[in-house]
């Protein structure tokens, strides 16, 4: 499997001396779906941010492709990995087809135009999520799932082969958190690779071929869905408080949940 | 480009070259028929035989006049509109965050060492290039405010937009005292207390082809950052991570943008001194009527404001003619309660900073 990104003992400390990661290693290939699980503060959003060259580790360090992220201009490190960041931003007179055109960025020429190649590759992010029909609209009209399924196509227009979510699921109802797991199982099945940082067990359960469990900023466990989502694990993050079974019929795939005893 | 931009550009084109021939009819001096106004404005360029006496000097006023006029109205709007972009905030412009003041001390200082007040270099005695000394002062002048005022303004990364226009407003603040002073202590010197006038409220009389060729120098200049960072400033608009994920140089974005704005104020300044408030109504405007991307709005802001200044300047000339108002006078009145009405709309949003 191409490795897309690796972080090799990799630490990082904001301004003002705040750890918020320690001697992580971590990697994603292609055709490979991570999901990064761990508590509050854990560091999750940190690694993401690292993993897609948006901040620079304090040591150790993170190479896409071979290459270090710090050696890559801008655009070249956009054209390899995508963010698809948890919310929109707040453009009120910026319509959807505007937005999705903007993950385009990184391809376009001297002159920043869009080719009809560009607007070929956003018509089509459009249609892979569905969304053609909204293009003309303004972004903040937009509902909780459209919303994701909007920043998916930006990042299906980035063309980048590596794709990091943070937290797509998180305000959506349980249909459209399998819509857009299924989007992103998509990817992944089509060969990207994708890393999903997600508070929900569940889906990282029935989606994800690898599980990696952060906790103060360094890599608990590390392998796969019924290795890390189990209790001898989990338990000793998260605390005591969780009930442990299997989807039904599925007995690799594991389900936790709170359990207030 | 949408046909409806299209239409709003070539109007606004056609508005300024319209109001650039009305401003040579107006003014002390009376109307000369159109075709001594034809003869003396070829005359120049070097084109044509100049009319006889005081008339050929009166009509150069005026074409130097309407020139200044539509560029330095084209720079402080494209200013504003950058600086607006930059820091995602309509109230950023660059009278507001102090870059015109700073302008105006660095053109002041330049002026005191031409006049000998100041010690020079040989070279500033020689005045084929004390133009050039001139906008070369007033940029580095504008562009120390600029970096005070966002320095300050500035924490972990961020802009504080508050800090910036209270930050601007000190700095322009300590400009017109220290102006003041300089203007006390060469009171004796008319010329050189005149010189220093023409950069506290903006003046327009008495330019020639040099303060035409500082301004149009300047925008020009900034003029040609606009391709490569009118995309980036539209993408910086959803924050500035979002940016970066997407892949702009948002470190070489900012560097330009200020640079262009800083350089097209400066050189607006240094040719026709402070216009307030100018740079902060045009981007406004602009933004209402055409909407949408950089790509537009930048362009359009610097035909707009030609336009808005070339018209303020017609009206009060064709109008008002007797009271002599500068640009820089009728600019403040009408920018001040502009600038209080903005406040008004944003009281909702000003609070949430």
């Amino acid at each position: 499997m191409v490795t897309l990104v690796e972080a090799v003992a990799v630490g990082f400390e904001y301004a003002g001396g705040v750890r918020a990661l320690r001697s992580v290693d971590f990697r994603v290939g292609a055709g490979e779906c991570v999901a990064v699980i761990g508590p509050n503060g854990s560091g999750k959003s940190t690694l993401v941010h690292l993993l897609a060259g948006l901040l620079a580790p304090t040591i150790g360090e993170v190479r896409m492709g071979g290459d270090r992220v710090e050696s890559l201009s801008s655009r070249e490190r956009a054209r390899r990995a995508a963010i698809v960041p948890q919310g929109l931003p707040r453009i009120p007179t910026l319509r959807v087809r505007d937005f999705v055109l903007g993950g385009r960025y990184a391809h376009l020429g001297l002159w920043r135009t869009a080719s009809r190649r560009d607007h070929e590759i956003v018509d089509e992010a459009l249609a892979s999520v569905d969304s053609q029909d909204c293009q003309d609209r303004l972004l903040v009209e937009m509902s909780g799932g459209q919303r994701q399924r909007v920043l998916i196509a930006r990042a299906l227009a980035q063309a980048a082969d590596l794709v990091l979510f943070d937290e797509p699921t998180s305000s959506l109802d349980p249909e459209h958190q399998l819509h857009v797991m299924e989007l992103i199982r998509g990817l992944v099945d089509r060969g990207r690779g994708v890393a999903v940082v997600t508070h929900d067990f569940n889906l990282a359960s029935q989606f994800a071929d690898r599980v990696v469990l952060l906790a103060d900023g360094t890599v608990v466990a590390d392998g796969p869905v019924g290795d890390v989502l189990c209790e001898g694990v989990l338990t000793e993050v998260y605390g005591g408080r969780l009930w442990f079974g299997h989807f039904p019929g599925h007995p690799e795939r594991p389900l936790v949940v709170p359990d207030r005893g | 480009m949408r046909p409806r931009e299209l239409v709003i550009g070539v109007g606004l084109c056609a508005a300024w070259i319209v109001l650039s021939i009305l401003e040579l009819r107006v003014g002390p001096g009376g109307a000369f028929p159109a075709d001594d106004l034809a003869r003396g404005v070829g005359a120049a360029f070097r084109l044509a035989d100049p009319l006889e006496g005081s008339r050929q000097t009166i009509v150069e006023f005026r074409l130097w006049r309407a020139l200044a006029a539509g560029f330095v109205g084209g720079a402080l709007s494209l200013s504003g509109m950058m600086l607006q972009g930059l820091f995602r905030n309509s109230l950023a412009a660059p009278s507001v965050i102090g870059v015109t003041a700073g302008a105006s001390l660095g053109a002041a200082i330049a002026i005191l060492m031409f006049s000998g007040y100041l010690p020079t270099w040989a070279l500033l005695t020689d005045r084929s290039v004390q133009p050039f000394v001139l906008s070369g002062a007033a940029f580095l002048g504008a562009l120390g405010t600029a970096a005070l005022v966002t320095g300050v303004a500035q924490l972990g990364g961020r802009v504080s937009v508050p800090t910036l226009l209270l930050a601007g407003i000190a700095v322009t603040t300590s400009v017109s005292g220290i102006l003041g002073a300089i203007q006390s202590t060469v009171f004796h010197d008319f010329d050189v207390v005149r010189a220093l006038g023409a950069f506290t409220f903006g003046s327009l009389d008495d330019r020639n082809g040099m303060h035409v060729s500082m301004v149009v120098s300047g925008l020009v200049l900034a003029m040609a950052t606009i391709p490569f960072v009118a995309t980036e400033l539209d993408l910086m608009a959803g924050g500035e991570s979002d940016a970066r994920s997407l892949g702009v140089d948002v470190g070489r974005t900012k560097v330009l943008v200020l640079g262009a704005a800083v350089m097209s104020a400066a050189c607006a300044v240094a040719a026709a001194g402070q216009i307030a408030f100018l740079g902060l109504i045009v981007p406004h405007l602009v933004r209402l009527v055409v909407g949408g991307a950089h790509r537009v709005l930048l362009p359009m802001s610097v035909l707009g404001g030609a336009v808005f200044l070339l018209a303020t300047d017609y009206a009060q000339r064709a109008y008002f003619g007797d009271l002599g108002l500068q640009p820089g006078v009728v600019m403040s009145l009408l920018g001040g309660p502009f600038f209080l009405s903005l406040l008004l709309r944003h009281r909702r949003t000003a609070i949430a900073w």
